[in-house]
Protein backbone atom coordinates (compact mmCIF):
# COMPACT_ATOMS: atom_id res chain seq x y z
CA UNK A 1 0.00 0.00 0.00
CA UNK A 2 1.81 3.29 -1.15
CA UNK A 3 2.14 6.06 1.47
CA UNK A 4 0.11 9.49 0.78
CA UNK A 5 1.51 11.79 4.05
CA UNK A 6 4.95 10.20 5.39
CA UNK A 7 5.90 12.69 8.64
CA UNK A 8 8.84 11.72 10.55
CA UNK A 9 10.22 13.44 13.53
CA UNK A 10 8.08 16.58 13.36
CA UNK A 11 8.21 19.03 16.12
CA UNK A 12 7.09 22.27 16.92
CA UNK A 13 8.12 24.72 19.30
CA UNK A 14 6.46 28.05 20.66
CA UNK A 15 9.25 29.51 22.49
CA UNK A 16 9.62 27.36 25.83
CA UNK A 17 6.72 25.04 25.11
CA UNK A 18 6.73 22.05 22.55
CA UNK A 19 3.56 21.96 20.76
CA UNK A 20 4.31 19.13 18.96
CA UNK A 21 7.24 16.82 20.45
CA UNK A 22 8.87 14.52 17.67
CA UNK A 23 5.95 12.73 15.99
CA UNK A 24 6.43 10.26 13.30
CA UNK A 25 3.11 8.80 11.37
CA UNK A 26 2.11 7.16 7.64
CA UNK A 27 -0.86 7.45 6.25
CA UNK A 28 -1.69 5.21 3.54
CA UNK A 29 -3.56 5.76 0.29
CA UNK A 30 -7.83 5.20 0.45
CA UNK A 31 -7.44 5.21 3.91
CA UNK A 32 -9.30 7.05 6.66
CA UNK A 33 -6.73 8.07 9.24
CA UNK A 34 -8.18 9.51 12.98
CA UNK A 35 -6.39 11.80 14.71
CA UNK A 36 -7.11 11.96 18.08
CA UNK A 37 -5.83 13.34 21.35
CA UNK A 38 -7.07 16.05 24.13
CA UNK A 39 -7.62 19.49 23.31
CA UNK A 40 -4.21 21.81 23.70
CA UNK A 41 -2.25 18.21 22.49
CA UNK A 42 -1.06 19.33 19.43
CA UNK A 43 -3.37 18.04 16.90
CA UNK A 44 -4.10 21.58 15.06
CA UNK A 45 -0.25 22.67 15.07
CA UNK A 46 0.29 19.00 13.65
CA UNK A 47 -2.21 20.03 10.61
CA UNK A 48 -1.12 23.43 10.43
CA UNK A 49 2.25 21.82 9.38
CA UNK A 50 0.50 19.84 7.33
CA UNK A 51 -1.25 22.50 5.18
CA UNK A 52 1.92 24.96 5.18
CA UNK A 53 0.83 27.36 7.68
CA UNK A 54 3.43 26.65 10.35
CA UNK A 55 6.66 26.05 9.68
CA UNK A 56 7.93 22.76 12.24
CA UNK A 57 10.75 23.79 14.17
CA UNK A 58 12.63 19.87 13.20
CA UNK A 59 11.37 17.53 11.18
CA UNK A 60 9.78 16.41 7.60
CA UNK A 61 6.63 16.18 6.26
CA UNK A 62 5.67 14.34 2.34
CA UNK A 63 2.84 14.08 0.98
CA UNK A 64 2.06 12.53 -2.09
CA UNK A 65 6.49 11.23 -2.08
CA UNK A 66 7.22 14.95 -2.05
CA UNK A 67 9.03 17.26 0.35
CA UNK A 68 6.10 20.17 1.80
CA UNK A 69 8.90 22.47 2.11
CA UNK A 70 10.35 22.21 -1.42
CA UNK A 71 6.57 21.15 -3.39
CA UNK A 72 4.46 22.91 -0.92
CA UNK A 73 2.51 24.89 -4.31
CA UNK A 74 2.05 21.02 -6.36
CA UNK A 75 1.24 19.32 -3.02
CA UNK A 76 -1.41 21.95 -1.91
CA UNK A 77 -2.92 21.19 -5.22
CA UNK A 78 -4.24 18.23 -4.54
CA UNK A 79 -5.46 18.50 -0.93
CA UNK A 80 -8.68 19.68 0.04
CA UNK A 81 -8.78 20.76 4.02
CA UNK A 82 -11.53 22.30 6.84
CA UNK A 83 -9.15 23.43 9.50
CA UNK A 84 -11.12 24.10 12.79
CA UNK A 85 -13.94 25.72 11.97
CA UNK A 86 -15.31 26.49 7.97
CA UNK A 87 -14.83 30.28 8.30
CA UNK A 88 -15.94 31.50 4.69
CA UNK A 89 -16.93 34.84 3.58
CA UNK A 90 -20.24 35.80 5.61
CA UNK A 91 -20.97 38.64 3.38
CA UNK A 92 -20.54 36.19 -0.31
CA UNK A 93 -23.36 33.75 -1.19
CA UNK A 94 -22.14 29.99 -1.37
CA UNK A 95 -21.59 30.32 -5.11
CA UNK A 96 -19.54 32.85 -4.82
CA UNK A 97 -17.72 31.77 -1.96
CA UNK A 98 -16.88 28.11 -4.07
CA UNK A 99 -15.60 29.89 -7.10
CA UNK A 100 -13.50 31.64 -5.49
CA UNK A 101 -11.84 29.11 -4.04
CA UNK A 102 -12.20 26.73 -7.09
CA UNK A 103 -9.85 29.94 -8.75
CA UNK A 104 -7.69 29.78 -5.77
CA UNK A 105 -7.02 26.27 -7.05
CA UNK A 106 -6.57 27.18 -10.33
CA UNK A 107 -10.44 26.07 -11.87
CA UNK A 108 -12.90 28.16 -13.76
CA UNK A 109 -15.96 26.66 -12.74
CA UNK A 110 -19.29 27.72 -14.44
CA UNK A 111 -22.56 27.99 -12.23
CA UNK A 112 -23.92 25.03 -13.65
CA UNK A 113 -20.42 23.26 -12.03
CA UNK A 114 -20.92 24.95 -8.69
CA UNK A 115 -24.13 23.90 -8.22
CA UNK A 116 -23.40 20.21 -9.26
CA UNK A 117 -20.59 20.55 -6.09
CA UNK A 118 -23.02 22.57 -3.51
CA UNK A 119 -25.70 19.45 -3.94
CA UNK A 120 -23.71 17.07 -2.96
CA UNK A 121 -23.64 18.92 0.20
CA UNK A 122 -27.02 19.45 -0.09
CA UNK A 123 -26.89 23.30 -0.13
CA UNK A 124 -28.32 24.05 -4.26
CA UNK A 125 -30.97 25.51 -2.77
CA UNK A 126 -29.33 28.02 -1.18
CA UNK A 127 -26.21 28.78 -3.04
CA UNK A 128 -27.08 32.10 -3.91
CA UNK A 129 -27.98 33.45 -0.11
CA UNK A 130 -24.77 35.16 1.89
CA UNK A 131 -23.28 32.55 4.32
CA UNK A 132 -24.29 34.73 7.22
CA UNK A 133 -27.55 33.61 6.85
CA UNK A 134 -26.56 29.96 7.18
CA UNK A 135 -26.92 27.59 10.22
CA UNK A 136 -23.62 26.38 11.82
CA UNK A 137 -24.40 22.64 9.68
CA UNK A 138 -24.59 24.30 6.56
CA UNK A 139 -21.32 26.06 7.07
CA UNK A 140 -19.91 23.20 7.73
CA UNK A 141 -21.10 21.13 4.95
CA UNK A 142 -19.82 24.71 2.45
CA UNK A 143 -16.81 24.49 3.92
CA UNK A 144 -16.21 20.59 2.73
CA UNK A 145 -17.68 21.37 -0.41
CA UNK A 146 -14.72 24.61 -0.51
CA UNK A 147 -12.52 21.63 0.47
CA UNK A 148 -13.73 18.79 -2.27
CA UNK A 149 -14.06 21.87 -4.68
CA UNK A 150 -11.03 20.71 -6.61
CA UNK A 151 -11.62 17.24 -6.33
CA UNK A 152 -8.13 17.08 -4.49
CA UNK A 153 -6.72 12.88 -3.44
CA UNK A 154 -6.01 13.89 0.27
CA UNK A 155 -8.68 15.82 2.88
CA UNK A 156 -8.20 16.80 5.65
CA UNK A 157 -10.58 17.48 8.14
CA UNK A 158 -10.11 19.17 11.49
CA UNK A 159 -12.36 18.44 13.72
CA UNK A 160 -15.49 18.53 10.98
CA UNK A 161 -18.36 17.18 12.86
CA UNK A 162 -18.00 20.33 15.49
CA UNK A 163 -21.50 21.80 16.03
CA UNK A 164 -23.24 19.74 13.95
CA UNK A 165 -26.67 18.25 14.80
CA UNK A 166 -26.68 14.14 15.03
CA UNK A 167 -28.45 15.00 11.18
CA UNK A 168 -25.50 16.34 10.52
CA UNK A 169 -23.46 13.99 12.00
CA UNK A 170 -24.44 11.40 10.16
CA UNK A 171 -24.28 13.09 7.18
CA UNK A 172 -20.20 13.69 7.41
CA UNK A 173 -19.75 10.28 8.25
CA UNK A 174 -21.35 8.65 5.16
CA UNK A 175 -19.74 11.52 3.27
CA UNK A 176 -16.24 10.50 4.79
CA UNK A 177 -17.19 6.62 3.54
CA UNK A 178 -18.27 7.83 0.31
CA UNK A 179 -14.64 9.87 -0.19
CA UNK A 180 -12.82 6.78 1.12
CA UNK A 181 -14.70 3.69 -0.06
CA UNK A 182 -16.35 4.70 -3.17
CA UNK A 183 -14.07 7.45 -4.45
CA UNK A 184 -10.90 6.17 -2.97
CA UNK A 185 -9.52 9.08 -1.49
CA UNK A 186 -7.55 9.61 1.78
CA UNK A 187 -8.79 11.53 4.73
CA UNK A 188 -7.16 12.67 7.72
CA UNK A 189 -9.55 13.41 10.38
CA UNK A 190 -9.41 15.03 13.82
CA UNK A 191 -12.09 14.61 15.95
CA UNK A 192 -13.00 14.79 19.64
CA UNK A 193 -15.96 12.65 18.89
CA UNK A 194 -14.63 9.95 19.80
CA UNK A 195 -17.64 7.24 18.71
CA UNK A 196 -17.92 8.96 15.67
CA UNK A 197 -13.77 8.42 14.83
CA UNK A 198 -14.52 4.63 16.08
CA UNK A 199 -16.86 4.20 13.38
CA UNK A 200 -14.82 6.00 10.13
CA UNK A 201 -11.49 5.64 10.54
CA UNK A 202 -9.49 2.76 9.67
CA UNK A 203 -6.31 3.45 11.29
CA UNK A 204 -5.78 5.95 14.48
CA UNK A 205 -2.92 8.05 15.87
CA UNK A 206 -3.56 9.24 19.15
CA UNK A 207 -1.50 12.11 20.60
CA UNK A 208 -0.93 13.28 24.04
CA UNK A 209 1.09 16.55 25.23
CA UNK A 210 2.48 16.72 21.66
CA UNK A 211 3.69 12.87 21.42
CA UNK A 212 2.79 10.23 20.36
CA UNK A 213 0.57 7.40 22.39
CA UNK A 214 -0.61 4.92 20.18
CA UNK A 215 -1.11 4.91 16.57
CA UNK A 216 -2.15 1.44 14.22
CA UNK A 217 -5.15 0.13 12.93
CA UNK A 218 -8.47 0.84 14.42
CA UNK A 219 -9.32 -3.46 15.47
CA UNK A 220 -5.80 -3.90 16.75
CA UNK A 221 -5.79 -1.56 18.94
CA UNK A 222 -9.30 -2.05 20.53
CA UNK A 223 -8.16 -5.56 20.94
CA UNK A 224 -11.24 -7.34 20.08
CA UNK A 225 -9.41 -10.37 21.03
CA UNK A 226 -10.59 -8.96 25.24
CA UNK A 227 -13.90 -8.06 24.78
CA UNK A 228 -15.23 -5.98 27.51
CA UNK A 229 -18.91 -6.70 28.05
CA UNK A 230 -21.83 -4.78 30.28
CA UNK A 231 -24.74 -7.44 31.17
CA UNK A 232 -27.89 -5.43 32.35
CA UNK A 233 -29.90 -8.05 34.89
CA UNK A 234 -31.99 -7.28 37.78
CA UNK A 235 -29.12 -7.00 41.00
CA UNK A 236 -25.91 -6.82 39.33
CA UNK A 237 -24.67 -7.94 43.09
CA UNK A 238 -26.53 -10.74 43.10
CA UNK A 239 -25.21 -12.27 39.82
CA UNK A 240 -21.69 -11.30 40.59
CA UNK A 241 -22.29 -13.38 44.12
CA UNK A 242 -23.40 -16.51 42.08
CA UNK A 243 -20.61 -15.89 38.98
CA UNK A 244 -18.14 -15.83 41.72
CA UNK A 245 -18.68 -19.67 42.55
CA UNK A 246 -18.04 -20.21 38.69
CA UNK A 247 -15.10 -20.05 36.13
CA UNK A 248 -16.88 -16.76 35.05
CA UNK A 249 -16.09 -14.89 38.46
CA UNK A 250 -12.15 -14.31 37.57
CA UNK A 251 -13.99 -12.17 34.46
CA UNK A 252 -15.48 -9.73 36.36
CA UNK A 253 -14.60 -6.47 36.49
CA UNK A 254 -16.66 -4.83 38.33
CA UNK A 255 -21.07 -4.76 39.51
CA UNK A 256 -22.63 -1.97 40.18
CA UNK A 257 -26.87 -1.38 40.12
CA UNK A 258 -28.01 -3.49 37.74
CA UNK A 259 -25.31 -3.31 35.23
CA UNK A 260 -22.04 -6.16 35.60
CA UNK A 261 -18.77 -5.67 33.78
CA UNK A 262 -16.82 -8.27 32.56
CA UNK A 263 -13.83 -9.00 30.31
CA UNK A 264 -13.32 -11.64 28.48
CA UNK A 265 -11.97 -13.37 24.82
CA UNK A 266 -14.76 -12.71 22.04
CA UNK A 267 -15.35 -16.38 21.33
CA UNK A 268 -16.53 -16.66 25.32
CA UNK A 269 -19.11 -14.49 24.55
CA UNK A 270 -22.11 -16.26 23.22
CA UNK A 271 -20.96 -19.32 25.71
CA UNK A 272 -21.24 -16.92 28.59
CA UNK A 273 -24.79 -16.38 27.05
CA UNK A 274 -25.48 -20.01 26.86
CA UNK A 275 -24.90 -20.53 30.51
CA UNK A 276 -26.53 -17.77 31.61
CA UNK A 277 -29.71 -18.94 29.86
CA UNK A 278 -29.35 -22.39 31.74
CA UNK A 279 -28.62 -21.09 34.65
CA UNK A 280 -32.03 -18.83 34.21
CA UNK A 281 -30.47 -16.11 35.10
CA UNK A 282 -32.77 -12.77 33.79
CA UNK A 283 -30.34 -11.26 31.04
CA UNK A 284 -31.98 -7.88 29.79
CA UNK A 285 -29.37 -6.84 27.71
CA UNK A 286 -25.89 -7.23 27.11
CA UNK A 287 -23.75 -4.62 25.42
CA UNK A 288 -19.93 -4.68 24.05
CA UNK A 289 -17.78 -1.92 26.06
CA UNK A 290 -15.13 -2.22 23.95
CA UNK A 291 -14.99 1.48 22.71
CA UNK A 292 -12.37 3.84 21.41
CA UNK A 293 -13.45 6.08 24.14
CA UNK A 294 -12.39 3.55 26.90
CA UNK A 295 -9.04 3.05 24.73
CA UNK A 296 -8.84 6.72 24.62
CA UNK A 297 -9.05 7.71 28.10
CA UNK A 298 -6.81 4.73 29.71
CA UNK A 299 -4.09 6.37 27.23
CA UNK A 300 -4.68 9.79 28.28
CA UNK A 301 -6.27 10.02 31.81
CA UNK A 302 -2.91 9.58 33.89
CA UNK B 1 -1.97 36.66 -11.16
CA UNK B 2 -4.67 38.18 -12.69
CA UNK B 3 -7.47 35.88 -11.71
CA UNK B 4 -6.08 36.18 -7.93
CA UNK B 5 -6.47 40.24 -8.16
CA UNK B 6 -9.85 39.65 -9.67
CA UNK B 7 -10.94 37.90 -6.77
CA UNK B 8 -9.08 40.18 -4.35
CA UNK B 9 -10.90 43.40 -5.89
CA UNK B 10 -14.40 41.50 -6.13
CA UNK B 11 -13.89 41.16 -1.98
CA UNK B 12 -12.89 44.68 -1.53
CA UNK B 13 -15.89 46.07 -3.33
CA UNK B 14 -18.40 43.16 -2.24
CA UNK B 15 -18.09 44.83 1.37
CA UNK B 16 -20.45 47.36 2.10
CA UNK B 17 -18.03 48.93 4.61
CA UNK B 18 -16.18 49.87 1.52
CA UNK B 19 -18.33 52.26 0.08
CA UNK B 20 -18.44 54.22 3.86
CA UNK B 21 -15.08 55.85 2.11
CA UNK B 22 -16.88 56.83 -0.83
CA UNK B 23 -20.36 58.08 0.55
CA UNK B 24 -18.13 60.27 3.81
CA UNK B 25 -16.04 62.19 1.19
CA UNK B 26 -19.17 62.88 -0.73
CA UNK B 27 -20.50 63.98 1.88
CA UNK B 28 -17.57 66.37 3.00
CA UNK B 29 -17.27 67.99 -0.07
CA UNK B 30 -20.57 68.89 -0.86
CA UNK B 31 -20.70 70.48 2.07
CA UNK B 32 -17.58 72.54 1.27
CA UNK B 33 -19.03 73.26 -2.11
CA UNK B 34 -22.04 74.80 -0.45
CA UNK B 35 -20.33 76.47 2.07
CA UNK B 36 -18.10 77.88 -0.42
CA UNK B 37 -21.46 78.59 -2.88
CA UNK B 38 -23.48 80.35 -0.76
CA UNK B 39 -20.58 81.89 1.96
CA UNK B 40 -17.54 81.88 -0.48
CA UNK B 41 -17.08 85.63 -0.44
CA UNK B 42 -16.37 85.45 2.94
CA UNK B 43 -13.84 82.99 2.67
CA UNK B 44 -12.24 84.12 0.15
CA UNK B 45 -11.83 87.29 2.31
CA UNK B 46 -9.99 85.85 4.84
CA UNK B 47 -8.06 83.37 2.49
CA UNK B 48 -6.41 86.32 1.00
CA UNK B 49 -6.60 88.33 3.90
CA UNK B 50 -2.59 88.77 3.97
CA UNK B 51 -1.85 90.06 0.81
CA UNK B 52 -1.92 93.60 -1.20
CA UNK B 53 -5.14 95.60 -1.61
CA UNK B 54 -4.69 95.65 -5.41
CA UNK B 55 -6.65 92.08 -4.70
CA UNK B 56 -9.39 92.87 -2.81
CA UNK B 57 -10.82 94.81 -5.58
CA UNK B 58 -11.33 91.68 -8.09
CA UNK B 59 -15.01 90.22 -7.81
CA UNK B 60 -15.45 87.37 -5.34
CA UNK B 61 -16.88 85.34 -8.70
CA UNK B 62 -13.83 85.53 -10.19
CA UNK B 63 -11.56 84.33 -7.74
CA UNK B 64 -14.07 81.85 -6.47
CA UNK B 65 -13.95 79.58 -9.18
CA UNK B 66 -13.71 75.88 -9.73
CA UNK B 67 -9.98 75.37 -9.58
CA UNK B 68 -9.54 77.56 -6.62
CA UNK B 69 -12.88 75.44 -4.68
CA UNK B 70 -10.47 72.04 -5.71
CA UNK B 71 -7.59 73.33 -3.98
CA UNK B 72 -9.43 74.49 -1.16
CA UNK B 73 -10.95 71.04 -0.72
CA UNK B 74 -7.96 69.12 -1.74
CA UNK B 75 -5.76 71.24 1.36
CA UNK B 76 -8.43 70.28 3.38
CA UNK B 77 -9.24 66.68 2.25
CA UNK B 78 -5.68 65.42 1.81
CA UNK B 79 -5.03 65.20 5.51
CA UNK B 80 -7.99 62.65 5.97
CA UNK B 81 -8.61 60.58 2.75
CA UNK B 82 -5.51 58.22 4.44
CA UNK B 83 -7.74 57.60 7.30
CA UNK B 84 -10.04 55.49 4.63
CA UNK B 85 -6.96 54.01 2.73
CA UNK B 86 -6.14 52.61 6.03
CA UNK B 87 -9.70 50.95 6.83
CA UNK B 88 -9.26 48.89 3.91
CA UNK B 89 -5.30 48.57 3.51
CA UNK B 90 -5.55 47.89 7.30
CA UNK B 91 -7.99 45.24 6.98
CA UNK B 92 -6.51 43.31 3.79
CA UNK B 93 -4.76 40.36 5.89
CA UNK B 94 -5.53 41.33 9.64
CA UNK B 95 -8.97 40.84 8.30
CA UNK B 96 -9.47 37.59 6.85
CA UNK B 97 -7.09 36.59 9.90
CA UNK B 98 -9.83 37.91 12.63
CA UNK B 99 -12.50 36.20 10.15
CA UNK B 100 -10.70 32.74 9.93
CA UNK B 101 -10.31 33.12 6.32
CA UNK B 102 -6.20 33.40 6.13
CA UNK B 103 -5.90 30.11 6.72
CA UNK B 104 -7.89 28.72 4.07
CA UNK B 105 -6.18 30.96 1.45
CA UNK B 106 -2.56 30.40 3.06
CA UNK B 107 -3.52 26.56 2.91
CA UNK B 108 -4.34 26.67 -1.36
CA UNK B 109 -1.60 26.18 -3.73
CA UNK B 110 -0.81 29.92 -4.13
CA UNK B 111 2.88 31.21 -2.54
CA UNK B 112 2.17 33.35 0.45
CA UNK B 113 4.59 36.08 -1.91
CA UNK B 114 1.91 36.81 -4.91
CA UNK B 115 -0.85 36.61 -2.32
CA UNK B 116 0.21 39.20 -0.71
CA UNK B 117 1.40 41.25 -3.99
CA UNK B 118 -1.91 40.90 -5.00
CA UNK B 119 -3.53 41.69 -1.69
CA UNK B 120 -1.21 45.23 -2.28
CA UNK B 121 -2.15 45.23 -5.68
CA UNK B 122 -6.42 45.40 -4.49
CA UNK B 123 -5.46 47.80 -2.07
CA UNK B 124 -3.79 50.49 -4.61
CA UNK B 125 -6.61 49.48 -6.86
CA UNK B 126 -9.19 50.70 -3.96
CA UNK B 127 -6.92 53.78 -3.09
CA UNK B 128 -6.46 54.70 -6.94
CA UNK B 129 -10.38 54.69 -7.36
CA UNK B 130 -11.20 56.35 -3.86
CA UNK B 131 -8.86 58.96 -5.27
CA UNK B 132 -10.53 59.24 -8.69
CA UNK B 133 -13.72 59.76 -6.92
CA UNK B 134 -12.12 62.54 -5.06
CA UNK B 135 -10.73 64.36 -8.13
CA UNK B 136 -14.26 63.86 -10.07
CA UNK B 137 -16.39 65.74 -7.04
CA UNK B 138 -13.36 68.14 -6.05
CA UNK B 139 -12.70 68.78 -9.19
CA UNK B 140 -14.79 68.41 -12.41
CA UNK B 141 -18.22 68.97 -10.23
CA UNK B 142 -16.18 72.30 -8.13
CA UNK B 143 -15.79 72.96 -12.46
CA UNK B 144 -19.30 72.71 -13.15
CA UNK B 145 -20.63 74.59 -10.30
CA UNK B 146 -18.57 77.26 -10.03
CA UNK B 147 -17.01 77.80 -13.33
CA UNK B 148 -13.37 78.06 -14.78
CA UNK B 149 -10.96 81.33 -14.43
CA UNK B 150 -7.78 82.11 -13.45
CA UNK B 151 -6.42 80.67 -9.74
CA UNK B 152 -5.12 82.21 -7.59
CA UNK B 153 -2.82 80.47 -4.64
CA UNK B 154 -2.05 82.23 -1.94
CA UNK B 155 1.65 82.02 -0.15
CA UNK B 156 2.51 83.58 3.11
CA UNK B 157 3.00 87.17 1.48
CA UNK B 158 2.51 86.17 -2.20
CA UNK B 159 0.40 85.22 -4.29
CA UNK B 160 0.81 82.97 -7.25
CA UNK B 161 -1.35 83.20 -10.10
CA UNK B 162 -1.94 80.91 -13.12
CA UNK B 163 -4.05 81.41 -15.65
CA UNK B 164 -6.85 78.97 -16.01
CA UNK B 165 -5.30 76.97 -19.32
CA UNK B 166 -2.17 76.80 -17.28
CA UNK B 167 -4.02 74.60 -14.46
CA UNK B 168 -5.12 71.43 -15.14
CA UNK B 169 -2.09 69.57 -15.76
CA UNK B 170 -0.84 70.54 -12.42
CA UNK B 171 -3.97 69.07 -11.13
CA UNK B 172 -3.06 65.95 -12.81
CA UNK B 173 0.31 65.82 -11.56
CA UNK B 174 -1.25 66.48 -7.93
CA UNK B 175 -3.67 64.24 -8.52
CA UNK B 176 -0.64 61.50 -8.80
CA UNK B 177 1.45 63.00 -6.41
CA UNK B 178 -1.48 62.44 -3.97
CA UNK B 179 -1.75 59.25 -5.51
CA UNK B 180 2.03 58.12 -4.48
CA UNK B 181 1.26 59.84 -1.35
CA UNK B 182 -1.41 57.68 -0.09
CA UNK B 183 -0.11 54.36 -1.54
CA UNK B 184 2.63 54.97 0.64
CA UNK B 185 -0.10 55.07 3.77
CA UNK B 186 -1.35 52.45 2.39
CA UNK B 187 1.98 50.30 2.39
CA UNK B 188 2.47 51.55 5.92
CA UNK B 189 -1.37 49.90 7.21
CA UNK B 190 -1.15 46.57 5.07
CA UNK B 191 2.37 45.80 6.88
CA UNK B 192 0.65 46.45 10.45
CA UNK B 193 -2.30 44.18 9.12
CA UNK B 194 0.55 41.86 8.18
CA UNK B 195 1.64 41.60 11.84
CA UNK B 196 -2.10 41.56 13.80
CA UNK B 197 -4.63 39.14 13.67
CA UNK B 198 -7.44 42.01 14.20
CA UNK B 199 -7.99 45.17 11.67
CA UNK B 200 -8.64 47.00 14.10
CA UNK B 201 -5.39 47.33 15.67
CA UNK B 202 -3.67 48.23 12.00
CA UNK B 203 -6.08 50.59 11.18
CA UNK B 204 -6.34 52.43 14.86
CA UNK B 205 -2.01 52.30 14.62
CA UNK B 206 -1.97 53.92 11.01
CA UNK B 207 -4.33 56.43 11.93
CA UNK B 208 -2.43 57.64 14.92
CA UNK B 209 0.87 57.69 13.28
CA UNK B 210 -0.76 59.84 10.59
CA UNK B 211 -2.17 62.44 13.12
CA UNK B 212 0.97 62.48 15.25
CA UNK B 213 3.40 62.62 12.26
CA UNK B 214 1.00 65.73 10.38
CA UNK B 215 1.10 67.55 13.96
CA UNK B 216 4.74 67.44 14.04
CA UNK B 217 4.76 68.35 10.21
CA UNK B 218 2.49 71.33 10.64
CA UNK B 219 4.23 72.46 13.84
CA UNK B 220 6.48 75.54 13.42
CA UNK B 221 9.53 74.84 15.52
CA UNK B 222 12.40 75.63 13.87
CA UNK B 223 14.15 72.42 16.20
CA UNK B 224 11.77 69.74 14.40
CA UNK B 225 12.24 71.47 10.67
CA UNK B 226 15.98 70.52 10.40
CA UNK B 227 15.55 67.31 12.93
CA UNK B 228 12.23 65.73 12.40
CA UNK B 229 10.18 67.12 9.85
CA UNK B 230 12.48 66.37 6.76
CA UNK B 231 12.25 62.48 7.73
CA UNK B 232 8.42 62.27 8.41
CA UNK B 233 6.14 60.89 5.09
CA UNK B 234 3.38 62.84 5.91
CA UNK B 235 5.86 66.48 5.40
CA UNK B 236 6.41 65.16 1.73
CA UNK B 237 2.60 64.10 1.24
CA UNK B 238 2.08 68.02 1.38
CA UNK B 239 4.23 67.89 -2.19
CA UNK B 240 1.53 67.78 -4.59
CA UNK B 241 1.61 71.81 -3.27
CA UNK B 242 4.64 71.81 -5.34
CA UNK B 243 2.96 72.04 -8.48
CA UNK B 244 1.18 74.96 -7.91
CA UNK B 245 4.14 77.63 -6.90
CA UNK B 246 5.42 78.96 -9.49
CA UNK B 247 8.13 81.21 -11.44
CA UNK B 248 7.48 84.85 -11.69
CA UNK B 249 9.72 87.14 -13.78
CA UNK B 250 8.82 91.01 -12.98
CA UNK B 251 5.73 89.73 -11.17
CA UNK B 252 4.33 87.58 -13.56
CA UNK B 253 4.05 84.07 -14.13
CA UNK B 254 5.83 82.09 -16.21
CA UNK B 255 3.01 79.98 -17.72
CA UNK B 256 4.00 75.87 -17.21
CA UNK B 257 6.54 76.66 -14.60
CA UNK B 258 7.03 74.58 -11.47
CA UNK B 259 8.79 76.52 -9.10
CA UNK B 260 10.81 73.85 -7.48
CA UNK B 261 10.79 70.79 -9.44
CA UNK B 262 13.46 68.60 -7.69
CA UNK B 263 11.94 69.12 -4.67
CA UNK B 264 8.35 67.92 -5.17
CA UNK B 265 10.48 65.00 -6.89
CA UNK B 266 12.42 64.13 -4.02
CA UNK B 267 9.29 64.34 -1.51
CA UNK B 268 7.99 61.42 -4.43
CA UNK B 269 11.18 59.79 -4.21
CA UNK B 270 11.05 59.55 -0.33
CA UNK B 271 7.50 58.53 -0.24
CA UNK B 272 8.56 55.64 -2.86
CA UNK B 273 11.46 54.90 -0.29
CA UNK B 274 8.63 54.10 2.73
CA UNK B 275 6.33 52.49 0.31
CA UNK B 276 8.93 49.94 -0.72
CA UNK B 277 10.35 49.75 3.08
CA UNK B 278 6.94 49.14 4.23
CA UNK B 279 6.17 46.43 1.48
CA UNK B 280 9.66 44.93 2.36
CA UNK B 281 8.93 44.29 5.89
CA UNK B 282 6.04 43.15 5.32
CA UNK B 283 6.81 40.50 2.82
CA UNK B 284 9.34 39.20 4.97
CA UNK B 285 7.37 38.40 8.00
CA UNK B 286 4.60 37.33 6.02
CA UNK B 287 6.88 34.46 4.77
CA UNK B 288 7.79 33.17 8.06
CA UNK B 289 4.90 34.00 10.34
CA UNK B 290 2.82 31.08 11.41
CA UNK B 291 -0.96 31.39 10.76
CA UNK B 292 -2.18 30.18 14.33
CA UNK B 293 -5.51 32.40 13.54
Amino acid sequence: MSSIIQVRGLTKSFNEITAVDDLSFTVNKKEVYGFLGQNGAGKSTTIRMLLSLIRPSRGNIKIFGLDLLTHRKEILQNVGAIIEKPDLYKYLTALENLRLFAAMSGLKLDRKQLLGKLEKVGLEERADSKIKTYSQGMKQRLGIAVALVHDPELIILDEPMNGLDPQGIADIRQLINHLSKDLGKTVFISSHLLTEMEQVADSLLIIHKGKKIAEGNMQELLNPEQSKIEVETGAAADLEQRLKQTTWGSKIVSANGQKLTMQMKREEVPIFVRQMTDMKEDIYAIHKKNSLEDYFLSLTSH
Amino acid sequence: MMSLLKIEVFKIFKRPRTYIAFAVIALIIILIQIALKFGGKEYVGLMFSGLNDSFEEIPSEIVLNGYLVCFVILNLLLIHIPILVALVAGDSIAGEANMGTLRLLVSKPVSRTKLLIVKFIASVFYTLILLIWVAFLSLFVSMALFGVNWLGIARELELNVMEANDVLWRYALAFCFAAIGLICVAALAFMLSVFADNSIGPIVITVCVIIVFTILTQMQIPFYDETIKPYLFTTHMLGWKGFFYVKAVDGVTVKGSIENLPAVLKSAAILILYTLGFLTIAFWYFNKKNILS
